[in-house]
């Protein structure tokens, strides 16, 4: 007969630092050996439940629900959820106890919905069994049938392989027979195999901060505490028939699993509070969208009028109206609030959307596909996104989610931080006694792209690479380094908050799963991250913040404080000056087509229509280059390269974007015209596409594309095309709605930049850090505008930078880092003008570094008798006496030499990190006297394939995964921004000058590609000679 | 007038000592700190001429250095050959005059008021720059400098000096910072400054520091003096080869130790005595005395112990002998602590034991935090007086172990993966075995390539009624570790 037995006290690797298996290998391990069903009880929560769920639905056998609690003594238990009710009742203990930690906990009326164990060798029974304290462990035996009730506590008995195992088994029965309670059988794994004890004993050491050679007693005896199979079991628990059987009978008992969870979005409720039932909801949002479409389009007609209310259809044979609502109702209170605000993602795809002012975008006009973003073949729920302003004014939003919901209704999703290469090697050798250097050279070394992502055998071979330089093969703990390295990538490290996703619930959220206080005061995040989430069907809004909102909400406030208030709603979407700009690639600072790589493809691209800049968002993104579809859509819209649309049945679905599938609709589309894959299959398609912690799920579907296409008869290189593009778009496919409505952003910022540069780059230098440049580069690039940027004055600045006319900036007293009296300067100020350095010192009273960051910054100039910082200096470091007269300086204060030009830009990056000052290379310039050093401005004039040499500062060095090793450098001089082309061979000679300088000289041969941009081939590269390292500016690294 | 030494460069010179073959590369040596941040990269500390000429500065992150000087060669930082050459250099002084002053780790200041100016010209095994003025500080100062030494100077001399000179006196760094900060570059620079504005601003240090500069202060030296040594050595005229010549050397040792000790308030807390062997071998010893002592008797039983047990190879041509000191013991002794009532007896009982099992087998054994198996550590005896922590064996019945453990064949069969004994063919108890507990699994150290363990353990009863640990360890490894008393 075959043995039966379920393990119904697993950890996984979410009982952080303990259990070093992650959930879905522990439930694969299970069905391997062939348990009908397993408990996974994480420690203090239900982290890996989601998981373990989705996984185990997955391999046909059930995930029981559980968690561990731990004891006022440090003793834990673990605890299953019988039925709903006890899931609920968990799920609300375990917030209590995370947000309420000082509080003690109990449970009221538990019945027979919850299930207590008595728990490991850290249990509330074996602890003092183990100390000899039998009366102890009887009290606490007492103390969980009190709690939990007679029926539903198990006194756990294992058999570990270690000596006294048998004495205090023997201790253990001798209870449960005195107190009438069943045995149950287990075996505590903390890991799948027996070969991942090696990593959860490194995790003993991390809890314990000691290395394995002093964690002594701390780490594990043996590797027993594994999943066995279901005989080994059986047969280890020969003598105790009833152990193993009580494992079966208290699974069967458990009725409850995740797919009960009992979810359910909130209704939309009536101005007092009560919800509406569906068809109101219907009746409302219909009300509400006809209204926002008579906003939208004037009178509506026909083709609105029928998307409306075939959506609107839709939606109530969903359920969806009051997700409508709510969200409405948010955007409502961000629009009430002045706050900018706007909808992206496949939300964009609909016209109730649109009408509700979720999203900018008319997809009547567009032609964009609702299905896209909502059909009836989908099980999920609507998913859209709502980009605010960062910082304060998305926190309000967030807040008043908060307080609409109440604290238990509401809470951010979480993220879960995985231990990356560089956190996984410094942990991993701090536990084998590896010196912190030794960490700190490995950060430092150049990593692999596949540290990662690839495959075990690429992983273990760029750890070689890597580690080669650092370790020599011979080193006795480099194996053991390489086998936890390998083996901790990826596991969880703690639990983080989204960046924006929210869910809420009209019923309890914390009865749904458990909460904990984020980090980020007056905010609580879930135990689940956005994925599980979805897996659970529950629903996320997704509120995010976007730096570059910011920056033009802050534009537009200046411009309306100016007296001319502008409206984004209503600038010409056709404006010839803004694609004239785009077409010069003239770009720096604004959104989505500022990178390095949007600059060099714009004056191919040339723009000319904002569905142009759609394409030209969506096209530089790692799919479409890793599918190499750059440059066949830009050959053939240049009319190099014949359109060719793979299939005939893709002709219709590919001619807009000229037969290279761009959008993730297309490559939906195409999956049903070609493969005939249905709504479902291609939503499946889709989730696969999104679902980025999987590689199988896309296998599978890609399987399944195949063979579909194979029955249609479609030929192989067809199908070869298809897979490929769709491979591509698995990890960063934009929808086409999505790249409009980041257009349509990126369109407003280029205007702004355009018409309203002051405002632009005073918002943008208000709002850093954001984007790709640093703020020394705005500055320059402002410059190269014809704008003004004056430096900070305590006399003249305010808090931020300010703009004082069009084409004048000043920069505000929050430039200077460490300076935290930026506001009473202001208020002061306000009060009555600063008469002299000693008023300024009386009244706004800096502390000795700030008064030394003010004057070195030059902020004090411009203050009477303070004629150059270096004087500043002089007279700030005079003590000031708390005299009953106002003090006065009298003497002679000119001791010290006035800054050179160089110290002041220096002065400048200290204080500041950037410079109003000459840019560091027209100083080296000067003082050269070179004039074989070629500027960039220099490069547009130049013929194709003439030897040159330029020099610069490094402001961008980017090698992308998907470049074949080669690198990308922008160089900065006084002129512009030139483009540096360094081939794989020569990065990898001259690796170390390119990642440590920050200054070049480049030798190498000028080319011109398409769109006649000019692009330094590297030949050689020198640092340059007779540069101060800390005139450089903040380099956007990707290398 | 002042003299001052210096020795440039001077951690890469120590370093380079010991491979003189680097001589001619570029070499440098990194800075040794203790950084929170992991991301703080350190800076190079010292570089040799050759790195210099190569238009690297001390101060450079090492990847800069690189970028410039591929060849750069990364010494570690050897300070016991930093010690070694600053004691040459400390002795090169007191070859000179005998008022010398260590004023930092690369220099010494030597006092020439009393005698005439002496020969720099001795010859030493690293470039030294000597600087002389009126003043210590400006000679030390004027030392650091290639434009300076070998001259004799006045405070106008230094004016030409970087500020950064100054680091050598200065124990804070933000005092420096912020004169770099009002950008001044030369010592002359400092000096202009007024004196009375520059107190009323950074404190009274920069006025010593201005006077200083100006020759205006003329400090004591800290003069250096030998620490004071403990150590006598008994040379024998002829070898000795029993017991009793050398007791009496030994005694009249400790009886000049002993005075020695009292006129200092001081007590032996350790003693260290050689026996040079006419072979040329030496024998050493360590007694750690249980408490402080100056009497002869107290500081002579222990070590006449160790000596009678002694069985030498060839006879005792010299007797050394050396002490630790600590202050004499001022405690009052408690009331209800329990303490040795006689500590010299207890200290000749362990020297007996010592004698008796070999250094270092002396000590309570304590079990080690550890799963491998028979695993103690060795408290000192005298100093783990109380042993708080109680240990509850893994078996209550005791175990006899055989140290080592016997290996013997056994009969078995496996089962699943594992042995199975069935018999035990051999050893102290062979037969068949009739009863069993276990296998006890058992694993560690894995993370050491040579030193990882993993066993599976038997309580097993033979056929004889003897109840035994058998061992098996892989790959066909049995051993009987022992049998239940």
């Amino acid at each position: 007969m075959k043995a039966k037995f379920s393990e119904l006290h697993a950890y996984s690797a979410f009982s952080f630092l303990l259990g070093s298996s992650q959930p879905e290998t522990m439930i694969r391990r299970a069905a391997e050996l062939g348990y009908d069903s397993i408990a996974i009880t994480d420690r203090a929560g239900f982290y890996g439940s989601a998981r373990a769920h989705h996984a185990a639905k997955e391999c046909g056998i059930r995930a029981l629900v559980g968690s561990t609690l731990d004891m006022p003594d440090g003793s834990y238990f673990p605890v299953l959820c019988a039925s709903r009710d006890g899931y609920r009742m968990l799920s609300r203990h375990l917030t209590d106890r995370h947000l309420l930690p000082h509080e003690i906990h109990d449970f009221a009326a538990i019945g027979s919905h919850l299930i207590a164990l008595t728990g490991d060798r850290n249990g509330p029974l074996c602890k003092p069994l183990l100390a000899n304290d039998r009366p102890a462990a009887l009290l606490a035996a007492e103390h969980l049938i009190q709690l939990f009730g007679h029926g539903n506590v198990y006194v756990e008995i294992h058999r570990h392989g270690l000596r006294d195992d048998g004495r205090l088994n023997r201790q253990l029965i001798d209870l449960a027979s005195h107190l009438r309670l069943p045995l149950l059988a287990s075996n505590a794994p903390l890991h799948a195999t027996r070969s991942e004890r090696r990593l959860a004993d490194a995790f003993a050491c991390l809890r314990h901060h000691l290395p394995l050679d002093q964690a002594g007693r701390l780490l594990a005896p043996n590797g027993e505490r594994h999943l066995k199979s279901p005989q080994e079991m059986s047969a280890l628990f020969a003598d105790l028939p009833e152990a193993i059987h009580h494992t079966q009978r208290l699974s069967e008992r458990i009725g409850f699993t995740l797919e009960n969870l009992d979810y359910r979005f909130p209704d939309f409720s009536d101005g007092q509070g009560n919800p509406l039932s569906l068809t109101e909801q219907t009746t409302l949002l219909r009300r509400h969208a006809y209204a926002g479409a008579s906003r939208r389009y004037g009178i509506c007609n026909k083709k609105v009028k029928d998307q409306l209310e075939h959506e609107l259809a839709m939606i109530h044979r969903l359920g969806f109206p009051g997700y409508f609502l709510i969200v409405d109702d948010l955007v409502e209170f961000a629009r009430g609030r002045g706050i900018l605000c706007q909808g992206r993602g496949s939300a964009a795809n609909s016209v109730v959307c649109y009408a509700l002012g979720i999203t900018a975008v008319d997809p009547v006009g567009g032609g964009l596909l609702f299905e896209r973003f909502l059909s009836e073949n989908r099980k999920s729920w609507p998913d859209i996104d709502i980009d605010f302003p960062s910082g304060e004014r998305r926190e309000e939003v967030i807040q008043h989610v908060f307080k609409k919901y109440g604290a238990r209704n509401a809470a951010m999703t979480a993220n879960v931080i995985t231990y990356r290469p560089k956190s996984a090697f410094r942990e991993m050798s701090k536990v084998l006694g590896f010196p912190p250097s030794v960490a700190d050279r490995f950060s430092t070394s150049a990593p692999s792209f596949r540290d990662e992502d690839g495959p075990p055998k690429d992983r273990a071979e760029a750890f070689e690479e890597r580690i080669a330089s650092i370790l020599p093969p011979s080193h006795p703990r480099l194996a053991a380094l390489s086998h936890l390295y390998q083996a901790v990538l990826g596991m969880p490290r703690h639990l983080g908050q989204h960046s924006g996703g929210m869910i809420v619930c009209d019923h309890g959220l914390d009865a749904v799963v458990p909460l904990q206080a984020a980090t980020m005061p007056g905010r609580t995040v879930v135990q689940w991250d956005k994925d599980d989430c979805e897996d659970m069907g529950i629903v996320k809004i997704d509120l995010l913040g976007l730096g570059m909102l910011a920056a033009m909400e802050h534009a537009l406030e200046i411009r309306s404080r100016r007296g001319q208030p502008i409206d984004l709603a209503t600038i010409p979407k056709d404006d010839p000056a803004v694609f004239e700009m785009l077409c010069r690639a003239d770009t720096v600072g604004t959104f989505q087509v500022e990178s390095r790589a949007q600059i060099a493809t714009l004056p191919i691209m040339r723009p000319q229509t904002f569905y142009d800049l759609a394409i030209e968002v969506a096209i530089i993104r790692p799919g479409p280059i890793v599918g190499d579809l750059v440059h066949p859509y830009l050959n053939r819209r240049n009319g190099y390269e014949p359109i060719d649309c793979i299939h005939p049945d893709c002709e219709e679905i590919l001619k807009r974007t000229l037969g290279v599938p761009l959008f993730q609709e297309q490559v939906l589309r195409m999956a049903m015209a070609v493969a005939g894959f249905t709504g479902a299959e291609a939503d499946e398609l889709r989730r696969a596409m999104a679902c980025k912690r999987s590689d199988e799920r896309m296998e599978r579907v890609t399987a399944k594309l195949r063979l579909r296409m194979t029955e249609r008869a479609v030929s192989t290189v067809v199908q070869e095309k298809i897979i490929a593009s769709i491979g591509s778009f698995a990890l960063y496919g934009f929808p086409e709605s999505h790249a409009i409505s980041f257009a349509l952003i990126a369109y407003a910022s280029c205007w702004l930049k355009v018409h309203h540069p002051a405002e632009f780059y005073a918002g943008l230098i208000n709002h850093q850090p954001m984007g790709f440049y640093s703020v020394n580069t705005l500055i320059q690039d402002a410059k190269r505008h014809d704008i003004r940027i004056k430096p900070v004055s305590c006399l003249w600045s305010n808090v931020l930078t300010e703009v004082e006319n069009d084409h004048t900036l000043r920069l505000g007293l929050n430039r200077i880092k460490g300076l935290l009296v930026a506001d009473r300067i202001v208020s002061e100020r306000e009060k009555s003008p600063f008469t002299s350095l000693e008023d300024f010192i009386s009244r706004v009273w800096p502390n000795a570094k700030e008064k030394r960051l003010l004057a070195q910054a030059g902020a004090l100039n411009d203050l009477p008798r303070v004629g150059h910082r270096r004087q500043a200096l002089w007279q700030v470091e005079l003590p000031l006496r708390d005299d009953l007269l106002i003090p006065s300086r009298t003497g002679e204060d000119d001791h010290l030499p006035s800054m050179s030009a160089a110290e002041r830009l220096s002065a400048d990056f200290i204080t500041q990190g950037a410079s109003t000052g000459p840019h560091p290379m027209r100083l080296w310039r000067e003082r050269s006297g070179t004039r074989r050093v070629l500027r960039a401005s220099d490069l547009l004039n130049l013929p194709h394939g003439i030897p040159i040499t330029i020099a610069g500062m490094a402001i961008c060095r980017q090698r992308p995964s998907t470049a074949k090793g080669h690198c990308f450098i922008s160089l900065e001089d006084e002129t512009g921004i030139a483009n540096l082309f360094i081939p794989k061979k020569t990065f990898c000679r001259l690796r170390q000058v390119i990642t440590s300088e920050s200054f070049f000289v480049a030798e190498g041969i000028l080319q011109r590609s398409e769109g006649d941009q000019p692009t330094v081939y590297v030949l050689h590269l020198d640092p340059l000679a007779g540069i101060e390292p800390e005139h450089a500016t903040r380099s956007h690294d990707f290398h | 007038m002042f003299a001052a030494l210096h020795i440039p460069d001077f951690p890469v010179v120590a370093a380079m000592r010991a491979c003189p073959a680097m001589q001619d590369s570029p070499c440098a040596v990194l800075e040794i700190k203790a950084t929170k941040d992991p991301q703080e990269k350190l800076p190079l500390l010292s570089i040799n001429p050759a790195a210099r000429a190569a238009g690297i500065h001390v101060g450079w992150p090492l990847n800069r250095a690189l970028v410039r000087c591929p060849d750069l060669r990364v010494l570690t930082r050897d300070l016991p050959a930093e010690a070694t050459l600053r004691d040459q250099l400390v002795h090169l002084g007191d070859s000179l005059t005998p008022d010398v002053e260590i004023t930092a780790e690369d220099a010494v200041v030597l006092d020439l008021s009393s005698r005439k100016t002496p020969d720099f010209s001795t010859p030493f095994e690293v470039e030294i720059w000597q600087a002389r003025a009126l003043t210590p500080d400006l000679a030390h100062l004027a030392a650091r400098h290639q434009s300076t030494r070998g001259k004799t100077i006045s405070p106008s001399d230094l004016m030409p000096l970087p500020l950064a000179i100054l680091a050598s006196f200065v124990q804070k760094s933000g005092s420096l910072a912020l004169l770099d900060l009002w950008g001044l570059k030369t010592l002359g620079d400092f000096m202009k400054l007024p004196r009375q504005a520059l107190i009323e601003r950074l404190g009274p240090e920069m006025g010593r520091w201005h006077d200083l500069l100006h020759g205006k202060t003329c400090r004591l030296l800290r003069l250096h003096r030998p620490p004071e040594s403990f150590g006598q050595v008994f040379d024998f005229d002829d070898g000795v080869i029993s017991l009793d010549p050398v007791i009496f050397a030994l005694k009249r040792l400790l009886h000049t130790l002993s005075g020695r000790l009292a006129s200092r308030h001081l007590a032996a807390s350790r003693l260290d005595f050689r026996l040079v062997l006419e072979s040329g071998a030496e024998m050493a010893r360590r007694v750690r005395l249980p408490e402080p002592q100056t009497a002869v008797e107290g500081m002579l039983a222990p070590l006449q112990t160790l000596l009678e047990s002694l069985r030498l190879e060839a006879p005792v041509i010299s007797l050394q002998l050396d002490a630790e000191t600590t202050f004499a013991t001022a405690a009052q002794r408690e009331w209800f602590g329990r303490q040795l009532p006689q500590p010299e007896r207890w200290a000749e009982t362990l020297a007996k034991l010592e004698a008796l099992l070999g250094s270092g087998r002396v000590g309570i054994p304590v079990p080690a935090e550890s799963f491998a198996p028979d695993t103690f550590t060795l408290h000192p005896a005298a100093e783990a007086a109380v042993i708080g922590k109680s240990f509850l064996p893994d078996c209550p019945v005791p175990l006899h172990r055989f140290r080592p453990a016997r290996e013997i064949s056994v009969a078995y069969e496996t089962r699943g993966r594992q042995p199975w004994p069935l018999a035990l063919l051999n050893g102290p108890h062979p037969g068949e075995i009739i009863a069993r507990r276990g296998p006890f699994p058992a694993s560690g150290s894995w993370w050491e390539s040579t030193d990882a363990w993993q066993r599976l353990e038997w309580d097993l009863q033979v056929a004889s009624g003897h109840l035994i640990r058998l061992v098996f360890q892989t790959p066909d490894r049995w051993q009987v570790e022992g049998i239940y008393r």
